[in-house]
């Protein structure tokens, strides 16, 4: 939570000659930070982010007792004055009584009311317009101002009402009903939802949105004579529904919503009780009501020295940290091997446990005084497989092969799903998207690979390249969702090329000798029916490449072919080639050139040849005509010279198996 | 053999031997003129022999008249071979190779930075259960920590995560202590504007140990901070607030813009907040999460932090990349940029 205070309430807090610099560095390095401090004309502005279990710190008073301590601590004199707590609990003879009946005692922790009667309603002093306009909020009239400038003082809110305009018979907090509806202060008309709390006076009008917002129907205007102040503090998850729900994320709700100390209520009614007769004259009219629900019990935390030593780092003294935690309020005393702290009432809330008290300790020492410590060195364990090695190899070649790494956002359209033939059932769907470009994760790559290509249309270069690694995920039953890295690879300048790219990917890897592309009729529906071959090492379909369909290109507005070989990189993952050393022959090679005719796949007419004979180490394809395909035959042998006559026999066995 | 053929042959040897000492190519056209020359040996040897009348003889001249002839062209040859001449000089090109991406290189840089002192790299689910993305990580149902409007849901009970500390939850139950963890991965939030992109990357450290201090803390991420951002950068803790540690941090770095004073020419520098730039968020691991992960709070204590890729790769001067969607780009004009 941002507030915004000026230095000047600050100081009305803190004594000190230190000045803003040293003031909010300090702060920074063991309390709130100071976002930004804003130079005005006489003044400073100081925007605050005060930490979200810190409402105690959401006020200039709480800022200054932070600051107080932090700069104790750090030898610079200060000293805490004006402290609200230290005020003296109203005085008044009256017997009116206010009656508020609170249906569930859960509701507040504690309210209190008193009433002011026959008041001047006026505009306030210049010097309380400015202060308000300076932490942007607008001027309304001397008593809501009032309780508005105590809020950013003591960070407590409050509230005024038209006391006239009440039927006070008999006030009611409770639940509202659907269905029930209220004019807010801000001029809105909203409708009321179970459970939003409410006051509501003796004639059924709702008066309040508690918390939140007061109601048009007792507003302070300039004809109000007499008033009513109540000074609550709410069931925090309750004002946090409400202020979420109808979104009016107002100061008091902010507050509300956090738990603010209870104990400070009864100060800061007497507070503003007091400045209200003081600058709209005015007497008390009633006496104090002051209903209270809590039931908090002290807490004492041990704190063993021992440990606070080890989980800080750096060794204290028991009386250097008994002494940062009585400046901090806490009472501290020394008890066997540590110390028995009691925690303050208004750190009820935050301060649970020895590693809050480990807290509040090193940062008034000063994180900036610990010293650093390299924990030990030990292993963390083996990272995951070595599939981040295998990533990295592929990115480092590819790169080099002139693939450009892209990383697509997981989530894709509906229409991209369409657009490749992809069911939309298949894909798991967000509750809550941002737009309709981002609503589906996606089960396979390739959907953003042909985006990539249609959205580089017209930037120049020709030939595009593009690869990425990623996730895809899809659910594997109702309780188990699973991702899966992928790879995937594309280019637009022909099939081949990517294959021989593939077959460099694959050869770096090792992989290689244990690939082989079959035709399928597998393949995922984007890809073109013919076109397309499915990826297998050692029996294991690991993927497909092809070329995308026709229809595919035309539905992503692109007019030339592109060309996707996607990869599961878990499986590629799992194959592990042993590399072992291969002797070399002392004998020279004989190169032979065969013709072959058949109507077999190129695979399949490989395969024959290689199976015909152990002398056969290596074959390169080299052209065919129609159905005739020119190969050329490697021949070694370990142990021997090959002879003529030895390789024109193997010629023509092979010759016979394809006739 | 006939008396002239053994003069041949002397002549021939003769040669040899001239032709191998020869260095230059005066030596040669010394010994052109000396063996083809008018007053030359073969010229000499056929005053001696006329070749009138033997047919065998004239023969046996020219073949070594052509061997000298030859011989000597082979070696002026040699001497004065130049390749044709190759102009080098222009300028390289740079789009030969393809790229790797920015954020895959900052990622792998992080790796290796904390593989170094024994950090394990893990991947956990971008798709998770509400006990490891909240419930385990001490945000109980209800909580304001789960209003944040930023989270995408999928199911009730699977979360696109937003932070990649459920992976704190995971790591414990893969790995006892000791557990050094660096957890990188993508995260999302739903959030688009210059400083934000509905996904983005994550890295996690998590440390738990017997004895884990916050001088512990405090010396992992100024070693960070130097390996990755340059020596002599420092960092400083700020009391923070996070549901799953405790005390909490954040984490800010020394800028280097204005090194860290907060001012350039007396101006406020422009990149920091006076001196200090954000890292992100860290702090002791909450004794509640180190029981959900099966561990005695009493034993063990650990720490935790969690920082943005794309933030430690824009903080880094010198990109000047003003807007964090750029990093998500397909533009090949921008992919091509970074090899």
């Amino acid at each position: 939570m941002d507030i915004l205070i000026t230095e000047k309430i600050l100081r009305k807090f803190l004594q000190t000659d230190a000045n803003l610099a040293t003031i909010t560095t300090s702060l920074c390095e063991s309390g709130p930070t100071v976002d930004r401090v804003h130079k005005l004309i006489d003044d400073n502005l100081l925007e605050i982010e005060v930490i979200t279990n810190r409402v105690d710190c959401a006020s200039a008073f709480g800022i200054a007792r932070e600051a107080n301590t932090i700069l104790n601590q750090k030898g610079i004199k200060s000293q805490l004055i004006n402290n609200p707590y230290k005020t003296k609990p109203l005085i008044n003879h009256q017997t009116q009584r206010i009656s508020l009946k609170i249906d569930n005692k859960n509701f507040a922790k504690r309210f209190l009311s008193v009433s002011v009667d026959n008041v001047n309603i006026t505009e306030s002093d210049q010097e309380t317009q400015e202060l308000l306009k300076q932490v942007g909020q607008r001027p309304i009239n001397n008593l809501v101002d009032l309780t508005n400038v105590a809020t950013l003082l003591y960070g407590m809110p409050s509230h005024v009402f038209d006391k006239d305009k009440l039927s006070l018979q008999q006030l009611t907090l409770r639940e509202a009903k659907l269905g029930e509806s209220m004019k807010l202060l801000d001029n809105t008309k909203i409708e009321l939802q179970n459970g939003d709390l409410i006051i509501e006076d003796d004639n059924k009008n709702i008066v309040d949105l508690c918390g939140v917002m007061g109601g048009q129907f007792a507003q302070v205007d300039s004809h109000t004579k007499n008033i009513l102040l109540i000074v609550p503090v709410y069931d925090p998850q309750k004002i946090r529904n409400t202020s979420l729900f109808h979104q009016k994320r107002t100061i008091a709700a902010q507050i509300f919503e956090k738990s603010p100390d209870p104990n400070l209520a009864p100060s800061v009614l007497t507070l503003i009780a007091n400045k209200i007769t003081e600058i709209a004259g005015g007497h008390l009219s009633s006496s104090v009501l002051d209903i209270n629900n809590t039931s908090t019990t002290q807490k004492t935390i041990d704190l063993n020295l021992n440990w606070l030593s080890k989980f800080i780092g750096q060794k204290l003294s028991a009386s250097e940290t008994k002494q940062i935690l009585n400046n901090l309020d806490f009472i501290a005393t020394e008890s066997e091997g540590g110390l028995s702290v009691i925690v303050p009432e208004f750190r009820h809330e935050d301060i649970n446990n020895k590693e809050d008290l480990a807290e509040e300790v090193a940062r008034i020492y000063g994180y900036h005084n610990i010293k650093p410590v390299f924990p030990v060195l030990k292993s963390g364990g083996v990272s995951n497989g070595s599939i981040f090695n295998l990533e990295r190899k592929v990115r480092n070649i590819l790169s080099t092969l002139s693939y450009n790494e892209v990383i697509n956002v997981s989530l894709i359209s509906q229409k991209q799903i369409i657009d490749c033939d992809l069911k939309i059932d298949d894909h798991l769907q967000l509750k809550n998207a941002l737009s309709e470009d981002l609503k589906y994760m996606r089960i396979s790559l390739v959907p953003n690979a042909i985006q990539n290509h249609r959205n580089n249309i017209g930037f120049s270069q020709l030939c595009l390249s593009f690869f990425e690694m990623g996730n895809i995920y899809f659910v594997e039953n109702k309780n188990q969702i699973n991702e899966t890295p992928h790879l995937v690879l594309s280019n637009n300048s022909g099939l081949l090329k990517l294959k021989d790219d593939l077959n460099k990917l694959f050869s770096f890897l090792n992989l290689s000798s244990h690939v082989s592309l079959e035709e399928t009729t597998s393949q995922p529906a984007y890809f073109d029916q013919v076109n397309t071959a499915k990826i297998v090492i050692n029996d294991i379909d690991v993927g497909f490449i092809g070329e995308i369909k026709h229809q595919t290109i035309t539905n992503f507005n692109l007019d030339k072919p592109v060309f996707i070989c996607e990869l599961n990189l878990e499986q590629l993952n799992c194959i592990k080639p042993k590399i072992t050393y291969q002797p070399i022959s002392i004998y020279p090679a004989v190169l032979e050139d065969i013709n072959i005719q058949s109507d077999l796949s190129l695979g399949e007419i490989y395969s024959t040849i290689k199976k015909t004979s152990d002398l056969i180490y290596k074959i390169d394809y080299l052209n065919s005509f129609k159905n005739k395909h020119t190969f050329r035959l490697h021949f070694i042998s370990q142990a021997r010279n090959i002879t003529q006559e030895e390789t024109a026999t193997i010629k023509q066995k092979i010759l016979k198996s394809f006739s | 053999m006939p008396a002239y053929q053994e003069e041949l042959e002397k002549i021939a040897n003769q040669f040899e031997v001239d032709l191998k000492s020869a260095t230059t190519f005066d030596d040669l056209n010394n010994i052109e003129i000396k063996y083809l020359g008018r007053q030359g040996f073969i010229n000499n040897f056929l005053k001696i022999y006329p070749p009138k009348g033997n047919p065998e003889l004239g023969k046996d001249v020219n073949q070594l008249k052509q061997r000298v002839s030859a011989h000597l062209e082979e070696r002026r040859n040699k001497l004065s071979y130049h390749s044709p001449k190759i102009d080098l000089t222009l300028p390289l090109k740079d789009d030969l190779t393809g790229s790797t991406h920015l954020i895959s290189r900052t990622i792998e840089e992080i790796e290796d930075i904390f593989a170094k002192i024994g950090f394990a790299r893990r991947r956990y689910p971008e798709i998770d259960t509400d006990w490891y993305y909240a419930e385990g990580l001490n945000i109980p149902k209800g909580h304001p920590a789960r209003d944040d409007q930023e989270t995408f849901y999928l199911t009730n009970d699977f979360v696109l995560t937003a932070h990649t500390s459920n992976g704190q939850l995971h790591e414990m139950e893969n790995q006892k202590p000791p557990i050094r963890m660096i957890n990188i991965g993508k995260t999302y939030r739903r959030q688009a504007d210059t400083s934000h992109n509905p996904m983005f990357h994550q890295f996690e450290g998590l440390v738990v140990d017997i004895d884990i201090s916050i001088a512990n803390l405090i010396s992992i991420t100024n070693y960070f901070a130097e390996n990755y951002f340059g020596v002599g950068r420092k960092t400083r803790l700020r009391p923070h607030h996070f549901q799953f540690t405790e005390p909490s941090f954040e984490i800010d770095i020394s800028c280097d813009l204005c090194s860290g004073t907060g001012v350039i020419d007396s101006v406020p520098c422009k990149m920091c907040k006076s001196g200090w730039l954000e890292l992100g968020g860290a702090g002791m691991v909450h004794r509640n999460v180190l029981k959900n992960g099966d561990l005695d709070p009493d034993i063990y204590s650990g720490f935790a932090f969690g920082w943005g890729v794309e933030r430690v790769l824009l903080m880094r001067s010198g990109l000047k990349i003003a807007d964090l969607r750029n990093l998500f780009t397909d533009d090949i004009r921008f992919l091509g940029q970074f090899k």
